[in-house]
């Protein structure tokens, strides 16, 4: 148990760290970046308590918009996922019932599932986060599509962690 | 207390996900000029409808006032008109399209909120972007200054009163023309101040002040007031003087937005000035 919260803490931190001194600064394009910071909040254990996951979220996007000087932006589309979360997991266990202290994951759920969960969690993080930093209806053609572009960006990028770390320890 | 608690249980996850997002989301707003300005725009635009509602329905009760307000000034319009005038050179007349061009266009408002109590005043009128107004336009009524546009949105401007602690309007006496500019100390809504800029200048109560026309958005010879009031630090030679406003804010009801057409020339010009220093 211990192990898996210094793990976690862990994960946060390196995650945090990476999208705030890497990949913020690699501009792809304005139309496409990574939000890989949410990775931590896709991947906290099914027994996570509920109070726990809003309040981690809280800090998470806390942090992310110290770095990034939009106060407020990440934390409201953070704890909004983190709030969905539960419902989410619930609505897609499909009566399967989940090892508690396991975290949802590639290697034990299968390929289609955790991709499924993982593209919900991430459009509905991007739709929040990038149509309140718009924040007006017009071009909203070009907002769907940026929603679109980073949301696949992002989804590539936690796969490709999923098969780097996940798999490893066979 | 027991029902409290067992709610509190029941709803923590809802109701710390409601506070936690309506912190991130009050911060967004406060920090991020651009999300604060649309929510400002919003807020504008529904409290101007619903103010605007509730005063179509109070609009009855004033006509009889406004009626007399407006011949008043019919009165005093048909008196500036040129047929008013005898006509000693006819020749004025044959040129008269090159010599005169108009110069401010008026666009009649009515006030939908009002406020004179306050340190800060605002005004609310019904009339915004899609009228032509636009945020610096100078506001008058028919007997004098009222303030200038400060919010526009789709339908309805705010506007920022003379009676604010932010407001400063060019002026001068009409005898002597003496200059200075005209603000407000916050202690009663009738009474505005002066600050004469020209040492020992001859000043005496009773004098009718009037707005400079050195600001883009006032024209000339509006209205402020009278003086009331002269006081003269000692030591100091720059007379400040009380203001009798001639409009009463507080009965205020139909106001007129100016709009200044040769605004975008006069801005050039100026700046082109400021950019040769």
């Amino acid at each position: 148990m211990n192990n898996s919260i210094t793990k976690n803490i862990l994960r946060f931190a390196f995650l945090l760290l990476l999208q705030v001194l890497v990949i913020d600064h690699i501009h792809i394009s304005s139309m496409v970046t990574p939000y890989i910071y949410i990775l931590p909040m896709l991947l906290l254990p099914f027994n996570t308590p509920k109070w726990l996951l809003l309040v981690s979220a809280f800090v998470l996007g806390f942090f992310v918009d110290i770095f990034s000087g939009t106060m407020g932006l990440n934390m409201a589309a953070t704890v909004l996922i983190a709030f969905v979360r539960p419902t989410l997991l619930n609505l897609i266990s499909f009566g399967r019932s989940f090892d508690s202290d396991e975290s949802p994951n590639m290697k034990e759920l299968g390929a289609d599932w955790f991709i499924s969960y993982a593209l919900i969690m991430i459009l509905i993080h991007h739709s929040a986060l990038i149509l309140l930093e718009v924040f007006r209806w017009n071009e909203f053609g070009t907002t769907l599509l940026r929603i679109l572009y980073c949301s696949a960006a992002t989804l590539v990028l936690v796969v490709l962690s999923q098969l780097l770390f996940a798999f490893r320890k066979e | 207390m027991n029902t409290l608690v067992r709610f509190l249980k029941r709803f923590h996850f809802v109701l710390l996900f409601l506070l936690l997002e309506g912190i991130a989301l009050t911060l967004l707003v406060q920090n991020n000029r651009y999300q604060a300005g649309q929510v400002r725009r919003i807020y504008n635009e529904v409290t101007g409808f619903i103010f605007g509602e509730y005063s179509s329905l109070t609009d009855y009760f004033n006509l009889r006032r406004e009626n007399l307000v407006l011949s008043a000034e019919n009165a005093q319009l048909r008196s500036q008109i040129l047929q008013s005038y005898q006509t000693y050179d006819r020749k004025l007349f044959a040129v008269n399209d090159t010599i005169y061009k108009l110069q401010y266009e008026y666009t009649q408002a009515k006030i939908i909120r009002n406020s004179t109590t306050k340190r800060n005043n605002y005004l609310m009128i019904n009339k915004g972007a899609n009228h032509g107004v636009k945020t610096g336009m100078a506001v008058i009524s028919p007997n004098g200054v009222v303030g200038v546009v400060k919010v526009v949105s789709t339908n309805f401007s705010s506007i920022l009163s003379l009676l604010h602690s932010d407001s400063r309007i060019s002026a001068k006496l009409k005898r002597g023309n003496f200059s200075g500019s005209v603000l407000w100390n916050g202690k009663s809504s009738g009474i505005a101040q002066m600050i004469v800029e020209q040492q020992h200048a001859d000043v005496q109560i009773g004098d009718t002040i009037i707005t400079s026309g050195y600001s883009l958005d006032f024209p000339e010879g509006i209205f402020i007031g009278t003086v009331s009031e002269i006081r003269t630090k000692p030591g100091d030679n720059f007379p400040v003087l009380n203001v009798k406003l001639s409009t009463n804010f507080n009965t205020l009801d139909h106001v007129y937005v100016v709009r200044n057409l040769a605004r975008n020339e006069l801005e050039t010009l100026l700046q082109q000035h400021l950019d040769d220093e």
